[in-house]
């Protein structure tokens, strides 16, 4: 195997096997998407089978895999730093970007699977039929989030790895982008001014995507500008996240943070 | 192998919450030394003096703020990387392990980020557990370990990419008499076998049997450098005092600073 993909493979193993061993790890893949799919469940039981199948499922869906991927990573490098692993492995010779996109990774597999099972368990208890009329589309549009939210998760982990007051920022972040990013009601709702951020964040236009392949209209304008979107968005938290990992392998070295005290 | 040359490195601190104050203080003044192959080097000094911030810029966690520092030709800042692949270093304590995975996998993992040839790896990582008598203890999680056999995993972490030179900071701090003598031989076998080392410790006696040559520092400046019963004769000489050991020559140098006088 390249050094590289070496790294990225072994990093998320470690990182699947040291969530397995946390007790907190039932809650965070199972318990708590199970409560937010019953939820959003109940929410929308009278609403339209589209309305349904893209809020309660498909938001709750995004929403899991949000949680699993960017919050998890982020704590993930709190841990590390407090475990004195962090100066550790960024030691290492290779880049630290590789190291962090292994554990994100491994954040993302689980995220998968906490997510299938809230989907097939949401559709079971309320009984929807789930009718997805533009399966590959969907599918397509599904790969694409997921990197875009791995993306994502470089980031704030890049920024957690050199800044120590970034915690509180992460336990809000759940919220912001659960209702920035319309997974639980239409960002139409929100304010002009709230929404401008909200076309920042991928998960927006993610989220509108999987609804339009849900329905089928993918031959649409609205569509090819979401994807647009899409792909702008996430390509841009890639150079972002390139980029700051670049100035972590710097800075960190001048200004000493990556320890505890 | 190891040349330092007029190094220095300051701290930044603030201060009060309201009336926010930055701090400078120098935690490395001007120091200058090489070190030789298959050299064990001791750097000794009371708590705060710069030991382990001088250790941090050795192993290229830490740039100078002034200064060069070339390890096996290379510039630490500036090919941080190639130094990396041929140094380890190991922090005293129980910190930069991964606490929930067995002894076994934590060393697999360190082998793949320092990509050691997987045909080596097996018997290498096997090799290194015995070397540290955790042998049985291999699939075992690191959490259920005492504090000596933590230590003595990561004395195994830090020869696993086979180390031209290892640093130890405090490695024996905390360690029981045959742990400690376990470590003692360790390090005489890998001088043996011409790798280089830099320790520190607050154990005269450790510092005196090991050390080719031992450097002072205080306050962030070196005192001295010599070898150990170098030391003895010149402290001898300028005190008048009967001065037979290390600690009589510490004391000599640093009785003052206890308080007492
Ligand atoms: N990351 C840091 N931030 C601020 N001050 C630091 C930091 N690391 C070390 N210092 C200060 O630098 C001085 C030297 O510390 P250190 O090198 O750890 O000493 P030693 O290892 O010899 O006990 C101490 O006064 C310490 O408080
Ligand atoms: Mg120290």
């Amino acid at each position: 195997m390249k050094p590289i993909l070496r790294i990225v493979y072994s990093s998320m193993k470690i990182q699947m096997k040291q969530t397995f061993a946390r007790e907190m790890f039932r809650y965070i893949v199972i318990i708590f998407p199970l409560f937010t799919g019953l939820l959003m469940g109940f929410v929308y039981m009278d609403k339209s089978t589209a309305d349904f199948v893209s809020y309660a499922m498909v938001g709750t869906a995004t929403m899991t895999m949000w949680s699993s991927i960017a919050f998890s990573s982020a704590s993930d490098v709190q841990r590390e730093r407090f475990m004195g692993a962090l100066a550790q492995i960024f030691n290492t010779p290779e880049k630290f970007y590789y190291i962090m996109l292994g554990k994100v990774l491994g954040n993302t597999l689980l995220g998968a699977v906490s997510m299938v099972i809230s989907f097939i368990f949401v559709g079971a208890v309320f009984k929807v039929p789930i009718n997805i009329v533009n399966v590959p589309v969907f599918l397509a549009v599904f790969f694409i989030s997921v990197v875009s939210y791995m993306m994502i998760a470089m980031m704030l982990s890049g920024v957690l790895a050199v800044s120590r007051q970034a915690r509180t920022l992460m336990n809000s972040m759940d919220y912001i982008i659960f209702l920035l990013t319309g997974s639980a009601f239409p960002i139409t709702v929100l304010p002009i001014y709230l929404r401008f951020f909200s076309y920042a964040l991928s998960p927006t236009y993610a989220i509108k995507l999987l609804r339009l392949a849900i329905t089928g209209s993918v031959n649409t304008s609205a569509f090819y500008l979401y994807f647009v979107g899409l792909i702008m968005t996430t390509v841009l938290y890639f150079v972002v996240s390139l980029g700051l990992y670049r100035t972590i392998e710097l800075r960190a070295r001048v200004n000493a943070t990556l320890e505890v005290i | 192998m190891i040349e330092v040359l007029n190094v220095s490195r300051s701290f930044t601190t603030k201060k009060g919450i309201i009336h926010r104050k930055t701090e400078t203080m120098k935690a490395v003044n001007n120091i200058s030394f090489s070190v030789n192959q298959g050299e064990i080097f001791g750097l000794l000094g009371p708590n705060g003096a710069g030991k382990t911030t001088t250790i941090k810029m050795l192993t290229t966690l830490l740039t100078p703020n002034e200064g060069k520092i070339t390890i096996l030709g290379y510039d630490t800042v500036k090919r941080a990387k190639e130094v990396q692949k041929r140094i380890n270093f190991i922090y005293g304590g129980e910190r930069s392990l991964y606490w929930r995975l067995t002894a076994k996998d934590n060393l697999i993992y360190f082998a793949d980020l320092y990509n050691i040839e997987y045909k080596q790896m097996q018997s290498r990582v096997q090799g290194l557990l015995k070397l540290v008598g955790l042998e049985k203890y291999a699939d075992k999680k690191v959490e259920t370990f005492s504090k000596g056999m933590k230590q003595r995993l990561q004395i195994a972490r830090a020869l696993i990419n086979d180390p031209e030179i290892v640093f130890m900071d405090e490695p024996t701090i905390g360690l029981d008499p045959a742990a400690t003598h376990l470590l003692h031989e360790i390090i005489l076998d890998l001088k043996t076998r011409g790798k280089t080392i830099i320790l520190t410790t607050h154990y005269m006696k450790e510092a005196e049997e090991l050390c080719d040559r031992i450097a002072f520092i205080k306050q962030g400046e070196i005192v001295d450098i010599q070898s150990p019963s170098a030391h003895i004769n010149t402290a001898a000489k300028n005190s008048g005092k009967a001065i037979k050991s290390i600690e009589d020559v510490y004391m000599h140098y640093f009785g003052a600073e206890r308080g007492v006088e």
